[in-house]
């Protein structure tokens, strides 16, 4: 097994609400000890509703959020906000970013040669004949004509704009790029351009990605690798292909079920009830356990509430996790391990 | 626009509806001859990219048009056996909120953050019926229970920032379902919500429909949406209706090239493909429209008629219509 480009290792996020006139002072748990690998030339998605912790995640990954505690590695070494000021810059040259709206990720002051050639003339030190030619090739290589280069981002539509959003992101010859959301704001019909785009891309440049969603079917299409998150932990992870044959996990399960088929004969599944748990105040022991269909059916086990199963199923290999006390192959130990908690299993 | 198609079974006709807007660059067609139908009980999709006219047709029914410079220049909104296009503004007034329910993709937009939610969902009842201060409040907290609303009695009287984006838009459902009406044009109800939260949202509206026998224009993007949802689907495309049908036909069988398209550039699970199938360019400038079929310049089935005559609607054999040239020939 080659060894990974980038490794998150028990990231945790915290932010403390203030405790103004109206605040509570509250701690809200966005992310809480996720651990990851993407592996050279793959991609690795993030998937989760809205406030599972994807995007503090990616922050936290793309160094614009310091952690609460984990670290970050990249390609073996160590790297953060106030580490090795030379690894640091390797770092964010290497690891560029995509974002969901090109418009408010593209400055609206700057001509698009210019959005371009910003990395280049920083981290580069290019200018003249050879930037231009750069910027170039590089709009060139997504799509949009040079010929354009001159113009402002609104006067491109949005697929045009976060071509070059990409364009950008490709300016430094990163090995990694986080993609954020990144045809959430797009139509329908653009997104298979962008899609494919990508790609592309990463089959020419033998880039990695970390790709952040929501949509369930694209990350399908797109991902050797998955990460379903829910309330700030990550509940499964495992390659793409496993994940959407056989879901071990009663989120996942409950997610794939909730996508709306193409097919109309193919009705919706068994919905899940309830909303996303809070993170500033979240249940005890496993965080899905109040919407957990799996839990219902087995009679409400004890465990359930008493033992957050993340934290109870860490283990040595991080190619596949399930975080549930009753599903996945990698049961914490076998049954003599732990008398006293599968013996409550059959309790309630 | 015939007497056997506005049978008492039709709710609602749309026959021919053009809306535009003038701008300063010239007239964009927004809306350019749309007709299509909702029967009693129905469910029927609007299904269209941003810019397609989808959101304009149910601000033209309801003749709530956003900008001074909009404007229905033709056509006929059948509405229970009268043209709204022709009704007095009174009568109007009369129809939106009690007999017509709008519903809109922004839940905490529709909502005002200063009122109770107990008040906004009360106030198409004050407005519509002579309701004692106690019948409305009884009917909220009814309405509140049956969108799902925990402890509706108790939670009448808080405000939207106190609810979560799912619970909200069931807010905003609330106030469209109070006065029972017999249509609601619900336009991307789901868009902003998680999936498991729009598998609940359809849900309801599913089982409010089975007890009331309400009828839903169900405008959106997501195809998957409108496998789970509709009855009939229309397909939009630059202001006008290209494809309409039985959703089974549509979604198993399209015909017009724009839906094939569609189908084959979504991505969905269980159907791995190597590559997407891509709609080349983009969406054509509406205020710049030819005679032509609008979605000429992407087709990858055009002929040269296309470019210079719109078809007529071909018949697809089950209820429905296409209009291409590539289909009629």
């Amino acid at each position: 097994m080659t060894s990974p480009i980038l490794e998150a290792r028990g990231l945790v996020k915290h932010f403390t609400l203030s405790a103004g006139m109206f605040g509570t002072g509250a701690t809200v748990r966005a992310v809480d000890g996720v651990s990851f690998s993407v592996e050279p030339g793959k991609t690795l998605a993030i998937v989760g509703e809205s406030g599972s912790g994807k995007t503090t995640t990616a922050r936290l990954v793309l160094l614009l959020e310091e952690p609460t505690g984990g670290s970050i590695h990249y390609q073996g070494e160590r790297v953060s906000i106030d580490g090795d000021r030379e690894v640091l810059k390797r770092y964010r040259r290497s690891v560029q970013a995509v974002f969901q709206d090109p418009y408010s990720s593209l400055s609206p002051r700057m001509r698009v040669k210019d959005i371009i050639a910003e990395p280049l003339r920083i981290h580069n030190d290019m200018s003249g004949s050879e930037l231009e030619d750069r910027v170039a090739e590089l709009l060139e290589e997504v799509g949009v004509s040079p010929g354009r280069a001159k113009h402002y981002p609104h006067q491109f539509s949005g697929g045009q704009a976060q071509r070059i959003a990409i364009a950008r992101a490709l300016a430094l010859r990163p090995q990694l790029i986080v993609l954020d959301e990144p045809v959430s704001a797009l139509d329908m019909s653009i997104r298979a351009q962008i899609l494919n785009l990508l790609v592309g891309l990463q089959a020419r440049f033998g880039l990695s990605y970390l790709l952040i969603s929501h949509d369930l079917s694209m990350v399908e299409h797109m991902s050797h690798d998955v990460g379903v998150m829910y309330a700030g932990q990550l509940v499964e992870f495992t390659d793409a292909e496993r994940l959407y044959r056989d879901p071990q996990h009663p989120y996942t399960e409950a997610l794939l079920a909730a996508v709306p088929s193409l097919d109309p004969d193919v009705p919706l599944g068994n919905i899940v009830g309830g909303e996303v748990a809070n993170p500033a105040n979240l249940p005890t022991g496993c965080r899905f356990h109040p919407r957990c269909p799996l839990r219902t059916e087995l009679g409400s086990p004890p465990i359930c509430e008493t033992s957050d199963p993340v934290t109870a199923k860490v283990k040595k290999d991080s190619s596949r996790l399930c975080a549930c006390h009753f599903r996945g192959s990698d049961r914490i130990g076998t049954d003599h391990d732990r008398p006293e908690k599968s013996g409550s299993v059959h309790q309630a | 626009m015939s007497d056997v198609t506005r049978s008492s079974e039709t709710l609602l006709e749309v026959v021919d509806l053009r809306t535009f807007i003038n701008t300063r660059q010239g007239v964009l067609k927004a809306v350019d001859g749309a007709s299509f139908t909702v029967r009693r009980g129905e469910t029927v999709g609007l299904v269209g990219e941003s810019g397609s006219g989808k959101t304009m047709t149910c601000l033209s029914v309801m003749r709530l048009l956003p900008v001074a410079s909009a404007e229905i220049v033709a056509g006929e909104v059948w509405f229970d056996g009268k043209n709204l296009l022709e009704a007095s503004e009174a009568e109007m007034r009369r129809v939106r909120g009690r007999d017509i329910a709008l519903i809109m993709q922004d839940a905490l937009a529709a909502l005002s953050p200063v009122l109770s939610i107990g008040e906004q969902v009360g106030e198409p009842l004050r407005h519509h019926f002579s309701y004692s201060d106690a019948d409305v409040r009884s009917r909220v907290i009814e309405v509140l229970d049956a969108v799902k609303i925990p402890r509706p009695s108790e939670r009448l009287d808080e405000y939207p920032h106190q609810f979560s984006g799912g619970m909200r838009q069931r807010i905003v459902a609330a106030m469209g379902l109070g006065t029972s009406p017999s249509l609601m044009l619900a336009d991307e109800p789901t868009t902003a919500l998680d999936v498991t939260i729009q598998a609940q949202f359809i849900m309801l509206i599913r089982e409010v429909q089975e007890s009331t026998g309400m009828s839903v224009l169900w405008v959106t993007h997501d195809l998957g949406v409108v496998a789970q949802t509709c009855d009939r689907v229309n397909v939009m495309y630059a202001g006008r209706i290209v494809e309409s049908g039985e959703v089974r036909r549509i979604l198993k069988r399209p015909l017009h090239p724009y839906t094939i398209a569609l189908m084959e550039s979504v991505p969905s699970i269980g159907t791995k493909r190597e590559k997407l199938y891509q709609i080349p360019g983009q969406a054509p400038d509406l205020r710049n429209l030819g005679a032509g079929c609008p979605f000429y310049a992407r087709c990858p089935a055009r002929m040269d008629i296309c470019e210079n005559e719109f078809p007529s609607a071909t018949d697809d054999g089950a209820g429905g219509f296409v209009h291409c040239w590539a289909v009629s020939q």
